[in-house]
């Protein structure tokens, strides 16, 4: 296994219960919050790419971000912002980032994903990708989703 | 021909130098954008750091933009190495810094006192962060001009000597490319602009948000230390006055009897002076302390008409002397009870009644009444209004006579001592207690100080003691568990209840609060978050006094 630390700190994070929310998709006035146990319980794959900030390869757990586009009924004309814990936002058509085959990786190497080195959830895209070049839509430390405007 | 190789050769030349500015000026970008996104990393931080030890936010959210920032140190730049390799060791040095601070607190929010005893250590990490995030504007705009001033300076060296050629063999042609030197550098001089704009737009914003800060902390610190200054000082002048006071109760002693008249003067000069200036000590006191702990206050049921009596008891020697008769009247068949320091009410009337006494002329008469008054929104209130016949205060003064060191110009000058500041006390505590005062006064005839309080109303006041924590604790769940969509109509809802069971200050929160989501109409749901995070910070730090005064 590739070496994961941070040199630059930030590893001591107050722990949160696992029933409290750490996502959130929002489409108009219905929101669906998700939970680390709730994101558990869908249904995962595991995908080792290409880290770009780091340059190494490394294996995610993740879901494809069009379950939960799909569970919000978040149309692919619409535009989403993702937004970060630092509310880095990275806006695009929900439709591109099906194209793009976006995944949220929701563990690394079987486990939670710090957050000093993006986690605890992540947009990550394989080799293949349209967007595996594109870093501003790998969106670290991801908070939630909203839909940005309708079409 | 000659004059289409050259064209040719030219051409590529201006080319090659165009795609060279160009390549340069991105490599410039990647490297100062990894700074400037590391400055924005930093000041998030730092300012996250400043609103944890403001007891804004808890631990945990400043750990989490920590780790952000470590993140982002921890990038891979196009020259190989990380993001962090490219900055100083005193930058390192300052986050160790916050991260022993971090490591050696307790995790949510911090009390005041845990702020308070951090704060001063912080204040060298969050001095140097800020000095820091300015070095990497400065490196960024630095970044930017090295490279653009090389470009620059290369392609005109190139352009001299392609045209000197090209005026060899044609005129037309160096007119021609002449026209595209001029589009390209007007093209590259409005890049160089827009960018020297934005710049400066960043460099003013960080200036103006460290120099805020700086005014904020200089302020605080400064009225700290005035309270500490005045507190010292008074306290060191206390002592020996007490001293001095002492000692000419005794020389007056030794005195009395004897037949020197210019002695007695001198001695009762003395005792007058210093009597004054113990008073001011005392007064300034109080004051400063009002001001140091001004909520809070252990307030209880206390009887009003009970203490106006221990007052008149203790202002018994000051009637006597001045040979002014004391009257107080109650009016039938009404509770007396006020909610009350009573400590600080005591304070109020004996500094009210013994006015009126030193105000009176000798065989005049205080007249105390106590009554009930109009309720002030559903609260009973009780009156007491203290008359005197003595010296008035001047139609033109009688705005400034709650006003520190105000001292009417008609007693100013005459024997009788006072140091203006006790008006200024009795107000303050008054409106501590949620009452008002007022004066009417007549010169020459006399003064009459009304002041009106709640009533204690013990059935009501367990009533509302009982359920206040409750009700604040619901507003906080309601508050956090609530979407961005529902916060306006639960903001509304929980300030009509706050406001029925007196959480005045948690409803104005609320009612800010409220106003701000309706005036402002932000869809951002950050700044959403900021307030709404702020105000609960409020109301959580409410509900511990509350705690902490039930306990009491």
């Amino acid at each position: 296994m590739a070496d994961t630390s941070n040199p630059y700190g930030g590893t001591n994070i107050d722990p949160l219960p696992a029933t409290a929310t750490i996502f959130t998709v929002t489409n108009g006035k219905k929101s669906i919050n998700y939970s680390k146990n709730d994101l558990l319980k869908i249904k995962s794959s595991i995908i080792t790419i290409f880290e770009p900030f780091v340059e190494k390869k490394q294996s995610f757990t993740v879901i494809p971000l069009d379950y939960f586009l799909g569970k919000s009924a978040i149309s692919s004309s619409v535009t989403i912002d993702t937004i970060a814990l630092n509310d880095y936002i990275f806006s695009e058509k929900s439709g591109n980032f099906s194209k793009a085959k976006a995944y949220i990786a929701i563990a690394r190497f079987g486990k939670d994903i710090p957050y000093n080195q993006g986690g605890p959830l992540r947009l990550v895209f394989t080799g293949s990708s349209t967007w595996s070049k594109n870093l501003s839509a790998w969106n670290w430390s991801l908070r939630s989703i909203k839909v940005h405007k309708t079409a | 021909m000659g004059t289409l190789i050259a064209l040719a050769v030219y051409s590529q030349d201006i080319s090659r130098g165009a795609s060279k500015d160009v390549t340069l000026f991105s490599s410039a970008e990647l490297t100062s954008t990894a700074l400037i996104v590391v400055q924005r990393e930093s000041l998030a931080y730092t300012t996250r750091f400043s609103q944890w030890l403001g007891g804004d936010i808890e631990r945990r959210e400043v750990q989490i933009a920590r780790a952000l920032l470590a993140q982002r140190l921890n990038v891979i730049t196009s020259s190989k190495l990380t993001v962090g390799n490219q900055l100083s060791q005193r930058y390192f040095e300052n986050l160790a810094l916050s991260d022993e601070l971090l490591a050696d607190s307790e995790p949510g929010f911090l009390t005041t006192k845990q702020s308070k005893a951090l704060k001063a250590q912080s204040k060298k990490f969050i001095d140097a962060m800020l000095l820091e995030t300015r070095i990497l504007v400065a490196a960024y705009q630095d970044a930017l001009h090295i490279v653009l001033d090389e470009s620059a300076a290369d392609r005109h060296y190139k352009a001299d000597r392609l045209i000197f050629v090209l005026y060899l063999f044609f005129a037309l042609s160096l007119m021609l490319f002449g026209s595209f030197i001029y589009t390209l550098g007007r093209q590259f001089r409005r890049n160089s602009t827009a960018n020297s704009h934005q710049l400066a737009l960043i460099g003013e914003a960080i200036d103006q948000l460290a120099e805020s800060r700086k005014t904020v902390n200089q302020l605080e610190l400064l009225d700290e230390r005035k309270n500490t200054f005045i507190s010292t000082v008074n306290h060191e002048l206390r002592t020996p006055l007490t001293s001095i006071v002492g000692y000419i109760d005794i020389l007056k002693g030794k005195i009395e009897g004897a037949d020197d008249q210019e002695l007695s003067k001198i001695v009762h000069i003395l005792e007058r002076n210093s009597d004054n200036l113990l008073n001011l000590v005392e007064d300034i006191l109080s004051l400063t302390n009002l001001e140091s702990t001004s909520t809070g206050l252990l307030k209880t049921d206390v009887n009003l008409k009970e203490i106006t009596e221990n007052a008149i008891l203790s202002l018994a020697p000051l009637s006597e002397a001045a040979h002014v008769s004391i009257e107080l009247s109650t009016q039938e068949g009404i509770e007396t009870e006020i909610l009350a320091n009573r400590n600080q009410f005591t304070e109020v009337l004996t500094n009210l009644i013994g006015n009126a006494i030193k105000f009176s002329k000798p065989g005049g008469a205080v007249h105390i009444l106590i009554e009930e008054a109009v309720p002030v929104k559903s609260s009973k209130m009780l009156r007491i209004s203290i008359s005197d016949q003595g010296v008035g205060i001047p139609a033109d003064e009688i705005d400034d006579v709650f006003s520190s060191f105000f001292r009417a110009s008609n007693v100013r000058d005459s024997e009788i001592i006072g140091t203006g500041l006790g008006l200024a006390i009795v107000s303050r505590i008054i409106e501590e207690h949620h009452g008002s005062i007022t004066v009417e006064s007549t010169l020459n005839v006399g003064t009459k100080f009304i002041v009106e309080v709640p009533i204690f109303d013990r059935e009501i006041d367990d009533f509302i003691q009982e359920r206040k924590s409750g009700v604040l604790n619901r507003a906080i769940v309601a508050l956090e568990t609530c979407t961005l969509s529902e916060l306006e109509n639960i903001t509304h809802e929980m300030r009509g209840v706050l406001g029925f069971y007196d959480l005045d200050e948690e409803g104005a929160a609320i009612a800010e609060f409220e106003s701000w989501l309706k005036s402002s109409g932000s869809t951002q749901d950050s700044e959403i978050l900021i307030r709404k995070n702020n105000l609960l910070s409020v109301l959580r730090e409410n509900l511990t006094e509350l705690h902490n005064l039930k306990e009491k």
